[in-house]
């Protein structure tokens, strides 16, 4: 039972005719997801790898029933594509571009609280489920399904932690890659809500990064969790005023720093390791531990 | 990006936004009574400092200025100096619209308690209202501020138009913070911004082209603007350090300086190549030139690719070492598609792949502490 999106979920690729949106749109059909079609305004009648282009998101509900979008269309576009999706009611919506303006992000969010539109980033990598749909940049390649779910600012550290986690024996129910931004549609809390109540996921890694509160208030959720959460907080030597990559990773509030949010963690029962590199043993651990108890 | 005071006051003239006669040094702003030196710097607490100075001449405030230009604040340089007309104030507000992230929405702040004791203002004392995007800013909004800080008459309907005003400025201008502290109540009765801190979000650039005439205020390194140009990121950390890491991912990123910096391994530098890691060879080029002039002992560079191809990256390394060969131990590390591909590239030009994360960092760590053994 994969969170968010499933097998069922049928994807539209926003900007399907773009160098990424085509590459994308190969990827899924190569990787069995069930992608129904694309849009692109002015475009529509074209076909991309067989897959039929719409003009517009409404069109595309109405002629194969889409419900998510991959939304890879360049940033200064994306509240526009974004707000076309909410209102043509597809139900979850990923934003790929890096780079979005941070008041558009604001106000695609207000949109999108409207109308329940799950909305992954801006500048997030996606939502995979190994095996069963995937909407992310992850290839199915490197992916292995299993029981461990990831929700991760970071899309790049999500790809180590998978690997991490297929090199200790183990797979993947479903990674979502929430974004960088400092302004994001889903965060940390929100997936571990929804682990918790996945029945294909025995424990949970949370990968963080210096700015904001997302993982303090996930943290708070923890004690009421049955499933045991490991969590990596990248940025612990990163020096202050810094733009470190993300534009949400800037160093703000004092306990929005690495150790700040590790303290929280760690108090609230989280697993800790001290390097991405120990995260497959850190989730053998704590699944041990939890089936002691 | 942060704009110096002079420019943001420019900005506020913009939205009618009342502020004192100002002008940069050396133009004054004409006959005042007494004037107020001001050193324009990026940072906070300037009047901590004691940047700030009165001159109730010229003459006095040319001398003050100059000295600002050639010595400088507190070890920083100062680049510009605003010369302002001196306010009789009598109390002093504090007034922000600022983005909560959390909330993913702009938010009005106000204080009574403006100025320099801001930060130690108990929480009872600020009204925080965040604005729905949708709904915008209305007229409520500026009655329960000054209702909050017991203005009223005259001064309330001049104070609603400026907290209007405000939130126009961040919502056009895309701000993330537009604060004035102190807005201060002058002697006759008039409210004027007597400072101005502003952060633009970099990600509108591209949709407000003036902004290239602001005089940045916060300094990137000549390395750190270089990398820019070609779309990557770069950070300097440790200037006495001599590794530079050039990585595929923010996260990863911040990672690698985690595991190095906590084994004792130092940092010079980083850089972001984003995941996608699309670097053209002639992108590589300058990026590799930038980090010869820092003088590392060893170049990391290292990528987990799962959307471009690691035989782009190796062929753009490759190619980039070949016109600008490092006196540095250059250590690889690339996985992902086509990673078999990069291998043999790298291996024709003598460059060994490691595919583990951890086994790379543990020969990095290796590595720098021999040559500081070396020593």
């Amino acid at each position: 039972m994969a969170i968010l999106i499933n097998a069922e979920t049928r994807i539209i690729i926003q900007g399907i005719t773009g160098s990424t949106g085509k590459n994308m749109a190969g990827r899924m059909l190569e990787g069995g997801s069930p992608i129904v079609g694309g849009v692109v305004p002015g475009r529509g009648g074209k076909k991309v790898h067989d897959l039929p282009v719409f003009n517009s998101c409404q069109e595309a509900v109405e002629a194969v029933e889409a419900n998510a979008s991959f939304i890879s269309v360049p940033a200064p576009f994306i509240e526009k594509a974004a707000s076309e999706a909410i209102d043509a009611g597809i139900s979850v919506i990923v934003l790929y571009a890096e780079g979005v303006p941070t008041l558009d992000a604001c106000r695609i969010l207000a949109k999108a609280k409207q109308s329940y539109t799950i909305v992954i980033g801006p500048n997030a990598a996606g939502i995979a489920s190994p095996g069963l749909v995937n909407l992310s940049d992850l290839n199915d390649r490197f992916l292995k399904p299993g029981r461990i779910g990831i929700v991760s600012k970071s899309g790049t550290l999500s790809y180590e932690v998978v690997d991490q986690i297929i090199q200790a024996g183990m797979g993947v129910s479903t990674v979502v890659c929430i974004g960088g931004d400092p302004v994001i549609g889903t965060h940390h809390l929100t997936c571990l809500q929804h682990f918790e109540d996945d029945t294909d996921t025995d424990a949970v890694v949370l990968v963080g990064e210096i700015g904001g509160r997302s993982e303090i208030s996930a943290a708070q959720f923890i004690p009421q969790m049955s499933k045991p959460v490991i969590a990596y907080i990248a940025g612990r030597e990163a020096p202050t005023g810094k733009r470190m990559g993300h534009a949400g990773a800037l160093l703000g509030e004092h306990d929005e720093n690495a150790p700040g949010k590790i303290n929280w963690l760690e108090s609230k029962g989280a697993f800790v390791p001290n390097y991405i590199t120990e995260i497959g043993a850190k989730v053998k651990i704590a699944l041990q531990k939890v089936s002691m108890n | 990006m942060r704009l110096i005071e002079f420019d943001g006051k420019q900005l506020f003239r913009k939205y009618d936004i009342p502020v004192p006669k100002g002008t940069l040094w050396p133009k004054t702003p004409g006959k005042v009574n007494r004037y107020v030196v001001k050193p324009q710097l990026a940072q906070g607490g300037r009047g901590k400092l004691g940047g700030i100075h009165f001159a109730d001449t010229i003459e006095d405030v040319d001398k003050a200025a100059d000295i600002l230009i050639k010595k400088g604040l507190a070890g920083k340089k100062v680049e510009h100096v605003y010369i302002e007309e001196y306010l009789d104030i009598t109390k002093e507000l504090y007034l922000a619209v600022t983005l909560d992230r959390d909330a993913g929405a702009l938010t009005i702040l106000v204080s009574a308690n403006g100025g320099i004791n801001i930060e130690s203002t108990s929480p009872e004392d600020l009204l925080r209202l965040p604005i729905d995007p949708l709904v915008g800013y209305s007229a409520e909004i500026g009655k329960k501020m000054c209702s909050k800080l017991s203005i009223n008459g005259s001064l309330a309907v001049e104070l609603e138009s400026i907290i209007a005003s405000l939130y126009k400025l961040s919502i056009e201008e895309d701000a993330i913070l537009a604060e004035i502290n102190p807005l201060v109540i002058t002697s006759d009765n008039n409210l004027v911004a007597a400072d101005s801190k502003i952060e633009l979000d970099p990600n509108a650039d591209f949709r407000h082209p003036y902004r290239s005439e602001f005089y940045a205020s916060e300094k990137f390194t000549d390395f750190e603007d270089k990398i820019a140009k070609t779309g990557s990121v770069a950070v300097e950390i440790d200037s006495k350090a001599d590794i530079v890491a050039i990585v595929s991912g923010a996260g990863v990123m911040m990672a690698i300086l985690d595991l190095l910096v906590s084994q004792s391994v130092p940092v010079r530098a980083m850089v972001d190549l984003g995941g996608t890691a699309n670097i053209k060879s002639e992108d590589m080029e300058i990026i590799l030139d930038a980090t010869k002039k820092l003088n590392p002992k060893i170049v990391l560079i290292t990528g987990y690719l799962q959307t471009a191809q690691c035989g782009q990256l190796a062929q753009a390394i490759v190619g980039g070492l070949e016109r600008v060969p490092l006196k540095a131990r250059v250590l690889v590390r690339l996985k992902g598609r086509g990673d078999e591909i990069a291998k043999q590239i790298l291996s024709e030009n003598g460059i060994k792949v490691e595919q583990d994360l951890g086994a790379t960092i543990h020969r990095t760590v290796e590595i720098a502490n021999q040559s500081s053994g070396e020593e």
